[in-house]
């Protein structure tokens, strides 16, 4: 169905409830205001009215974050926080860190926003003296946020349920409950189920041609199955989570000119338990403990002529993980915690001469905070250590590492705050870093990360607009190098970022029938490679990292329906180390929009219309190259809950 | 003396220089996966590179992985591994013809190419040899071992390497012979694990072979195959990454070894391909990182392409008795074969 004619029919004149009350502070600008590192966040009513659907696009409206999207929506998306790459991202879902062992990154696609009710990325530290250590371990973290239910009046029970359709043969369907048993105890849950053929249309520029080609071995089917329980206990609250997704999909791979021959597939299954412990400590101090659980089975096939048999590998990981904190407060300005996370990852496969590694991590921060009315300093210290093992081959060494960060900010009047922080971190290598057969390198010592920022925000009313600078350095990057015969896994690469980024955020109600709420941010990284002085790229810009890059929201709350607007662009980027034009990537912009309306029935009853059109210029982009994404593209969702 | 020329800041779709019709053409592998394969005509006139000659011919890009070409008669072909074709351009550099195969409805992917007994003979990876009619370019195809990779002509006999590169670990360790009449394998020779590349003397005596080993414990290896007498024997070489057949039988193999940063480096040698008997080192350069080696078979000229893999490479050009004459940025990623031009 057309847009506009889409539009029309969501025009009926139903009034709307008011969710953008004029010229109030929201959590965003005050997070933003006296944060003494880089915080960018995003609440349930932004979410709720963003074109976005999954994680992955709502991120992609942060200009310092930068997402890898390998196109359609089985295509691996993962998250860089400053272009450090997505191992040095740390993945945060309400309280538990995410992780993947085998190679370091985590796959944003299968996050929807359905039960999400806020995210927020800390860049370069933590405000939060009270979290993990292994949260302090990255260069920051995306914190995804699941809120507890919220009951109606004396209501015990809700349900919904979720339709949408969309280009490409795409159809999402699911279900959610929430109920309270206990006054004291309430869960929610939700079961959802993904398919789509992902056989988009595209053009791919050759020379002096255009060819017009359909995106093949995209398909996706995805089974999403979320269950949490909160509770409150006579000293503290409990919370539990299960998830688990199912997924089978073709890999596209790379367009490859003249000839498409899609031949691989990849099956997920992903097991997730955690259970979080808060409440209070001896001598007045507060706890935090939690255990996870996590099993990971992919099994990838590739049916390419070239092997005389399929190939069909599986992977499974496991990881047990344990977190405690403690946080104390002596004086009134003055507080310290005190963190360990015990983390055990195993993996094995059936790839031949795979020595099935395990791994036992331990991540011990120290962190203390003075905080005044206007000033606020924060220290931490993490060690990191790391033993390896395995029965079927030779592990790698052990490896300890302290990383310390230190960040203040000053709220010079009530408009103007400054803020400095600088921080070390480092990013361990991966199994496959490690052990992949022929590649990989048991001798890798961790790739070494150093941030540092100063910034400062100014906030009056319903605007606010802050401004940070940064230089970054990364040095014995992992990388894989051409050996003798084959490619290896190794430290060389330093890299230097020196950069900023602006944002500028409003809210109010120019009209007495408008509401509108408006976010826009850029961010500058020039980052170069400093490896060797007598290579060809010296000084070059390093590979998918744009220069220049801004994203923006509009949100109009409108008498009949909101309407939202979202732009993520990106500059030019290269492909390849050295930046020849040969390697040169277009420039590009993502302009979104969407356009949604309730409907309430009785008093419980409501129904939630919307409609999207994503990448709206209809340009075949690419974020990878030759890794197209879908151009134009509808999506048409109704929500039930009662 | 030693030249540089850097055409690199030229855009892919802007024409490039005329190409000479005396000088050097490069063949850049590209990255995998990268549709970024590249011809380009170094000058040895006025020392000026045209790059990217394919694209400025044809207007579009050759494709993905371009992994040998040999020029015939007036004919050049240009065997695209990743694009899965072989084009036969004329001296412009013009696409006369495509020329793609398919067996049980898979097309496959053509990895080397030799001219024999008038016709072009292609390695398939999907575990083909192709015969192409230089004149009528129709193609006939014959299956040999796993993973085909070098191949050469000794003997009234076609011999394959077949390398059972996707098979990792489990590597092939044979030579198919074929019988190019018959155009069917008839035998098959057991050489080390991994066979890549084939050179064989002007008589027909020696065939000698290049295999990587299993990039574990088993070493990479030089064999001499002696085919009257049907035995193999090794030769007294370590760590051989290429070989190129030069005039007067004299065989050049690259040795490679690690630098002090662990970059590979290549140091060349000469081999008497009649005899059997290494002649020594050629020349007293090492290069780094050392990337393919190409003889032009008529004057002695050795082409050695230097390559990282992340930025343009170089191409040495050496002289007959091993010195470097000059060098040229290649205008694209990882060259994998010189061929000098002749008008």
């Amino acid at each position: 169905m057309h847009f506009l004619a889409l539009l029309a029919v969501l025009s009926l004149n139903v009034p709307q409830q008011d969710t953008l009350a004029a010229a109030r502070s929201t959590a965003a600008r005050e997070l933003s205001f006296n944060s003494a590192v880089p915080v960018l966040y995003m609440g349930k009513e932004q979410l709720q009215n963003t074109p976005a659907q999954s994680l992955s696009e709502a991120l992609r409206g942060f200009s310092a974050l930068s997402i890898k999207d390998y196109g359609g929506l089985g295509g691996l998306k993962t998250v860089s926080i400053r272009n450090f790459g997505a191992q040095h991202s740390c993945l945060v879902l309400d309280g538990i860190c995410l992780s993947d062992a085998m190679n370091g990154q985590v796959d944003l696609g299968r996050y929807s926003l359905d039960d999400i009710a806020s995210i927020k990325v800390e860049i370069a530290g933590s405000n939060d003296i009270f979290c993990s250590a292994r949260q302090l371990s990255g260069v920051g973290a995306v914190s995804i946020n699941v809120a507890p239910p919220v009951f109606e009046e004396n209501r015990n029970f809700g349900a919904g349920a979720l339709l949408s359709a969309g280009s490409f043969g795409t159809l999402k369907s699911g279900l959610e409950f929430k109920c309270r048993p206990f006054p004291k105890w309430s869960a929610s849950g939700s079961l959802s189920y993904l398919s789509s053929e992902g056989n988009y249309p595209f053009s791919i520029r050759n020379g002096t041609q255009t060819q017009e080609q359909l995106r093949l071995n995209s398909d996706i089917s995805a089974l999403n199955a979320q269950l949490r329980v909160f509770g409150t206990l006579p000293r503290g609250s409990l919370r539990l989570c299960g998830t688990w997704y199912d997924s089978s999909r073709g890999l596209p791979g790379s367009v490859i000119l003249y000839t498409q021959h899609p031949s691989e597939r990849l099956w997920d299954k992903d097991l997730f338990l955690s259970a979080l412990y808060e409440g209070p400590a001896r001598l007045n101090g507060q706890m935090r403990l939690s255990a996870s659980w996590t099993s990971k089975w992919n099994r990838y096939t590739n049916s390419d002529p070239r092997y005389a048999t399929p190939l069909d590998d599986y992977y499974l990981q496991n990881e047990a993980a344990f977190s405690g904190v403690l946080l104390y407060h002596p004086w009134s300005i003055f507080s310290f915690s005190i963190a360990e996370d015990i983390i055990c990852n195993a993996l094995e496969s059936n790839i031949p001469n795979c020595i099935w590694p395990w791994r036992l991590l331990s991540y011990s921060a120290v962190s203390a905070k003075l905080q005044t009315s206007s000033l606020s300093l924060t220290a931490s210290v993490l060690a990191s250590l790391m033993y390896e093992m395995s029965d079927r081959g030779e592990a790698a060494d052990p490896f300890a590492g302290l990383s310390p960060s230190l960040s203040l900010s000053y709220a010079i009047n009530d408009n103007f705050s400054l803020r400095a922080s600088s921080k070390q971190s480092l990013r361990l290598p991966t199994f496959n870093d490690l052990y992949y057969p022929r590649t990989g390198n048991r001798d890798l010592a961790p790739e070494r990360a150093w941030q540092n920022n100063l910034g400062l925000s100014w906030s009056a009313g319903n605007i606010g607009a802050s401004a940070d600078v940064f230089y970054n350095l990364v040095k014995d990057k992992i990388v894989a190098v051409p050996t003798m015969f084959i490619w290896s896994m190794r430290n060389v690469g330093k890299v230097q970022m020196l950069g900023c980024d602006l944002a500028l955020h409003w809210q109010g109600r120019p009209l007495e029938w408008l509401g509108l709420r408006a976010d826009i941010n850029y961010s500058f990284n020039r980052a170069v490679d400093l490896t060797d002085p007598s290579a060809k790229n010296y000084g070059h810009q390093i590979a998918y990292t744009p220069r220049h890059s801004a994203g923006a929201g509009l949100q109009f709350e409108l008498p009949f329906c909101r309407l939202s607007y979202s732009l993520s662009a990106v500059g030019e980027r290269y492909s390849l180390a050295q930046n020849t034009p040969a390697y040169r990537m277009d420039p590009y912009a993502d302009h979104s929009l969407s356009i949604s309306r309730e409907f309430s029935f009785g008093r419980f009853c409501r129904l939630q219309l919307s409609a999207d059109a994503l990448n709206i210029t209809n340009i075949n982009y690419e974020i990878i190259q030759y890794y197209p994404m879908p151009a134009r593209n509808y999506r048409l969702t109704i929500k039930l809950s009662y | 003396m030693l030249f540089l020329v850097c055409s690199c800041q030229a855009p892919r779709t802007e024409s490039p220089l005329e190409p000479s019709p005396y000088g050097l053409l490069v063949l850049n592998n590209g990255n995998w996966g990268g549709n970024d394969a590249s011809l380009c005509v170094y000058s040895t006139e006025d020392k000026t590179l045209a790059a990217n000659v394919f694209e400025a011919a044809n207007g579009r890009r050759p494709g993905d992985l371009g992994q040998d070409m040999i020029i015939v008669g007036d004919e050049l072909y240009i065997a695209m591994n990743g694009s899965q074709l072989i084009y036969v351009c004329d001296r412009n550099y013009t696409v006369k013809d495509e020329l793609r195969a398919y067996s049980n409805d898979i097309q496959l992917s053509p990895r080397c190419l030799l001219y024999a007994r008038n016709r072009v003979y292609v390695t398939y990876y999907e575990g083909y040899l192709g015969e192409i009619d230089p004149d009528t370019h129709k193609m006939r195809l014959c299956a040999v071992g796993a993973n085909p990779e070098g191949l050469c002509y000794a003997a009234g006999k076609i011999y394959v390497a077949n390398s059972g590169g996707a098979l990792s670990p489990d590597f092939n360790n044979t030579l198919s012979v074929v019988d190019p009449v018959e155009f069917k394998q008839v035998s098959s020779i057991e050489v080390n694990t991994n066979p890549v590349a084939l050179c064989a003397d002007s008589a027909g005596k020696w065939i000698y072979i290049l295999s990587y080993g299993n990039y574990s414990n088993i070493r990479p290896m030089l064999q001499a195959y002696d085919i009257a007498a049907a035995t193999l024997s090794d030769c007294p070489y370590n760590d051989v990454k290429s070989l190129a057949m030069g005039p007067d039988d004299v065989l050049y193999l690259a040795c490679g070894f690690y630098d002090d940063l662990w970059q590979v480096s290549g140091s060349l040698y000469c081999h008497d391909a009649s005899a059997n008997k290494p002649l020594g080192t050629f020349g007293a350069e090492n290069f780094t990182p050392y990337y393919s080696l190409s003889v032009d078979a008529s004057s002695g000229e050795v082409y050695v392409g230097c390559s990282d893999y992340k930025t343009n490479g170089d191409v040495y050009v050496l002289d007959s008795e091993g010195k470097i004459l000059y060098f040229f940025d290649c205008a694209g990623l990882n060259p994998q074969k010189v061929l000098k031009l002749y008008d």
